[in-house]
């Protein structure tokens, strides 16, 4: 389980995994992804991207490997492993289910 | 692990520049996309992406092998600002290792000497058992045979109870050869088993050897086998002769065993021999025989004492006629360190006391150097570094200063420790067991760690807590700090005052022991210690007539004036105790308890009393007619019993009663101070040396103080000695002389231990007082320099220049003040660890006090004055520009 009193931490991982979930993606990609998924409201900092990306690399939730970008550049592809695709099913479940509670205690006032 | 990720790092590291890069380049590229300017683009993507190298640093964090990496960047970081702060490095490392110097070498003299275990079995149950006669004034007297006798018989909490006598025998080959004297200790056959510690080579003493008319055998000491027997393993089984005895050698004992009945574990005794078995015949007054008895280990010491006691009782009524008699029983630890005690602690007070000044010193450098280093660490938190960082580089800077200081102070301590020993009084209990203690040493380093980490982290926290943009903008200059570096100068002013007192008190306690009148002149006096052979000269008249004999001998030696013997000289020999009295005397008051009086008795040949420069008061010393033991029934009293028994004087002619023997008294002579300058001793008479024939003599040289026909070899009286050796080799050729040495030396060595303390103290009191002054100049200069623009403004209006000098002096005199009032508080509370130390001195001593409070002013007043002079100099113009 993700650690939960670090919701923004927890948050951003639970992004970076969905963006991944459709296949592998380089670092600026997942930014841009997640701006564009987003309609521009989530903005990753990449000071928080690239740590974010490293710890989960080290967790074994996805795996990185240096490839070719649609740009004919040299960049590094990340993509979901098993144990992140399980992570991601569990955190989102989990996500939704406070989402769920936050927007419920919202509606009831 | 991690070492295999460090040297993975390196490739990681580019790894992530490309992504970065990378990340950067497609995000500039798509702003240029949507018509921004490529230069103006790169600048966009790059603020967005801020700070790479942080961010890097972040990743490195993540990966989780940051902590090793991170040392050794912080390692390398520090060297690099050490480097460039050449003196601060120096200073620091410096008053550390001294420190440390001090503390190691002294702690590992105390550790050797006070708290390591005796090299024995269970060494705590090992005890002395002395004979307490307080009635007498006799509080540890050596014990009689039949006390032994009862010990043995009526107590069950012993394993037993060895027998020790002091001696010395002259020792040579079976085959005759230059014989030696050397010390001889008779003892029980039980002594080395008591003790657990034995021959290591053939064996120790058997049943039945201690039979009076076996075959006697010895034990000798592994330094008299190698040196004398050149380590001969076939000797042991044969025979040497011992005081010209054919005697079989049954055992060596091991290198380290240490144990005489003289001084106690300094060093062996190099040859013991049973000690002959007639313990129930001795006489009940005959306290002779030293006692070392073992608690059994199930028993507790309280009642092993208990049953001592009860022994001691029976023995009160049954034998003293119940006038108070005791056992004393203390442990043979404590009898030996209990005369160095005192001084022990005095050092150990004095060392602490000084590393606490050393602290503080340490703590105030640290401090200024962060204070002046606020804006650097600042500038490196504002740009990103986060608080756990710039700690840990500062505590890296601190250890790698501890570390330096810690190994500098080792290797000083170690040679500090030898120097040490080298100044130390020959008689230093336990000498060969003191070394560099590791325990002692490892402590100290760590120490040396958390004193570092401590001052390390005073600034970090205080540079936390600095508003980061008041720094940058240099206003207000930081003053937090100011009181607690006047706390510290304050602290090392106090224990300054602390040290300094103790020296000064006991300086003045040094000086007035010189000055006492020892009551004999050892001024160009040899003392020649020599033992005449028992098997050629048997005892009594002959050892007489062969000490008259020596004594002619060497009084035809040119430049000798007067010559005699002595069985107790004073600071060499051991007095006989007598019991004293007058039965005519005036003063008696026919209460027997009064008008006796234990004195201290020694033997002296004819010529001794002006040999060794011994004032007669009334009468006339020994002469000729008094060398045959029936014609020499006369006693020189000391002037104290001529004061007590014959206050109106006449104490010449009148019959005195020495330890039971009517003597005639033939003179009144000077009191000699014995063994101690400090305390007149015992009153004292002397018999002659035929009446008292003891075969272990001084014989006292008096040499021709003009130095008269002596030009080439200069005026030492140590000159006369190849001389003397020939005078006597021409009376006896085979009479060893055991020792030759200046009386003035012996005067002199008896104060060494306080020489040495007196050194070492003051020695720490002016390091302390050095330490202190820079303090005050210290704290006196960076309050002028941050003044600077106020007194310039003051001296541009027109103050005059005392007044601007007072206004900068006030708050260091303040301190001054507070300082001395705290340390004459702390003289108080640690004079007492002192008052075994003084002579002639309390240790609230005003005069003393007074000097030193003083000096200390004086000191201190100086190291303020200067930079206070620097205030009045200060010119406006740059002043007010200084902002």
């Amino acid at each position: 389980m993700a650690n939960r009193t670090d919701l923004l931490q927890g948050t951003l991982d639970l992004l970076i995994l969905r963006t991944l979930r459709l296949g592998a993606l380089h670092g600026w990609g997942i930014s841009k992804r997640v701006r564009q998924l987003s309609n521009d409201v989530l903005q990753i900092n990449q000071g928080s991207l690239y740590p974010a990306l490293y710890r989960l690399e080290e967790r074994g939730f996805i795996k990185a490997e240096w490839g070719i970008s649609p740009e004919g550049r040299k960049a590094k592809f990340y993509d979901l492993t098993g144990k992140g695709r399980e992570f991601l099913v569990e955190e989102r479940a989990s996500w939704r289910a406070f989402a769920g509670a936050v927007e419920a205690v919202l509606k009831g006032t | 692990m991690r070492l295999l990720k460090i040297l993975r790092r390196r490739a990681h590291e580019r790894d992530m520049d490309d992504e970065m890069r990378f990340h950067v380049d497609m995000e500039a590229a798509d702003l240029e996309r949507m018509g921004v300017p490529p230069a103006e683009a790169r600048r966009r993507a790059l603020a967005a992406f801020g700070g790479i190298q942080r961010y890097k640093e972040e990743g490195h964090e993540s990966r989780g092998d940051s902590w090793l990496a991170d040392l050794m960047r912080d390692l390398r970081y520090a060297a690099r600002s050490l480097r460039r702060a050449p003196s601060y490095t120096a200073v620091v490392v410096l008053t550390l290792a001294l420190g440390i110097a001090a503390n190691t070498s002294i702690f590992s003299v105390a550790n050797g000497i006070l708290f390591k275990p005796l090299p024995y079995r269970e060494p705590g149950k090992l005890v002395v058992v002395s004979d307490g006669l307080e009635m007498i004034g006799a509080p540890e007297a050596l014990v009689t045979g039949p006390e032994v006798v009862r010990l043995r018989a009526e107590t069950r909490s012993f394993e037993g109870f060895a027998i020790l006598r002091g001696g010395s025998a002259a020792v040579s080959a079976s085959d005759g050869g230059e014989p030696q004297q050397v010390t001889a200790n008779a003892v029980s056959v039980n002594f080395f088993q008591l003790l657990g510690v034995g021959p290591d080579v053939g064996r120790g003493f058997t049943a039945g050897e201690d039979a009076v008319g076996v075959a006697p055998v010895a034990v000798i000491s592994r330094r008299l086998w190698m040196q004398r027997y050149g380590a001969d393993r076939s000797l042991v089984g044969r025979q040497i002769l011992v005081d010209g005895r054919l005697t079989t050698l049954v055992g060596v004992l091991p290198a380290d065993f240490r144990y005489t009945a003289q001084q106690y574990t300094s060093e062996s005794a190099d040859v013991f021999v049973p000690y002959a078995d007639t313990l129930q015949r001795m006489p009940v007054t005959n306290h002779s025989l030293g006692v070392l008895a073992r608690i059994r280990s199930d028993v507790p010491a309280a009642r092993a004492v208990d049953e001592l006691k009860a022994v001691a009782r029976r023995l009160d009524r049954e034998v003293y006629r119940s006038r108070g008699f005791d056992f004393k029983a203390i442990t043979l630890q404590e009898l030996m360190v209990r005369q160095v005690r005192p001084a022990l602690v005095v050092l150990l007070v004095a060392v602490g006391v000084l590393i606490l000044i050393m602290c503080a010193n340490l703590a105030v450098l640290v401090l200024v150097r962060t204070s002046m280093r606020e804006r650097e660490l600042s500038v490196r938190r504002a740009i990103g570094a986060s608080n756990g960082r710039v700690t840990r580089q500062i505590l890296t800077e601190m250890l790698m200063l501890s570390v330096g200081g810690g190994v500098t102070g080792a290797l000083l301590g170690t040679w500090a420790l030898k120097a040490l020993l080298a100044l130390a009084p020959g008689a230093l209990p336990r000498r060969a067991e003191i070394g560099i203690d590791v325990t002692v040493l490892a402590v100290t380093l760590l120490v040396s760690l958390v004193v570092g980490v401590v001052i390390g982290l005073a600034p970090v926290v205080h540079s936390a807590r600095s508003d980061i943009a008041n720094v940058l903008r240099e206003k207000a200059p930081s003053r937090s700090g100011n009181a607690l570096r006047r706390g510290l100068v304050l602290l090392q002013l106090a224990l300054s005052m602390v040290l300094l007192a103790g020296t000064g008190l006991l300086l003045g306690s040094f000086v007035r022991l010189t000055r006492v009148d020892p009551g004999f002149n050892p001024d160009h006096v040899l003392a020649i210690e020599l033992m005449a052979s028992r098997s050629k000269y048997g005892s009594g008249q002959p050892v007489a007539n062969l000490i008259t004999r020596y004594a002619e001998a060497l009084r035809s030696t040119p430049g000798v004036t007067a010559v005699g013997a002595s069985t107790a000289p004073p600071f060499l020999g051991m007095q006989d105790q007598n019991g004293f009295s007058v039965p005519r005397s005036p003063t008696n008051t026919g209460d027997p308890q009064k008008d006796f009086v234990l004195v201290d008795a020694g033997g002296v040949s004819p010529g001794w009393m002006q040999a060794a420069g011994v004032t007669l008061v009334e009468g006339q010393e020994f002469g000729p007619e008094h060398t045959d033991s029936a014609s020499a029934r006369v006693v020189i009293i000391d002037d104290l019993l001529a004061r007590r028994y014959f206050p109106q004087g006449g104490a010449v002619g009148q019959m005195a009663n020495v330890n039971g023997d009517m003597l005639r008294v033939l003179g009144v002579a000077r009191h000699v101070r014995m063994g101690d300058l400090r305390e007149a001793g015992r009153e004292q008479v002397w018999v002659p040396h035929a009446y008292r024939a003891y075969r272990y003599v001084w014989i006292a040289v008096r040499v021709d103080g003009t130095c008269a026909g002596a030009a080439s070899a200069g005026c030492d009286p140590l000159r006369l000695v190849p001389a003397m050796r020939q005078a006597i080799r021409g009376v006896d050729a085979d009479q060893p002389i055991v020792s030759v040495s200046r009386m003035s030396d012996t005067v002199r060595d008896s104060l060494a231990e306080r020489r040495l303390v007196l050194i070492l103290v003051g020695g720490f009191a002016g390091a302390a007082l050095l330490l202190a002054a820079l303090g005050v100049y210290g704290v006196t200069a960076s309050a002028v320099t941050q003044r600077t623009r106020e007194l310039g403004i003051r001296m541009a209006l027109g103050a005059n220049r005392p007044a601007v000098i007072w206004s900068v002096l006030s708050a260091p005199a303040v301190l001054v003040g507070a300082g001395l009032v705290l340390g004459l508080a702390g003289t108080f509370v640690l004079g007492r660890a002192l008052e075994r130390l003084l002579y002639g001195v309390r240790p609230t001593d005003p005069l003393t006090l007074g000097l030193v409070a003083l000096v200390l002013l004086v000191v201190a007043l100086i190291a303020s004055w200067v930079p206070a002079r620097r205030a009045t100099r200060v010119d406006p113009m740059v002043a007010l520009r200084a902002e």
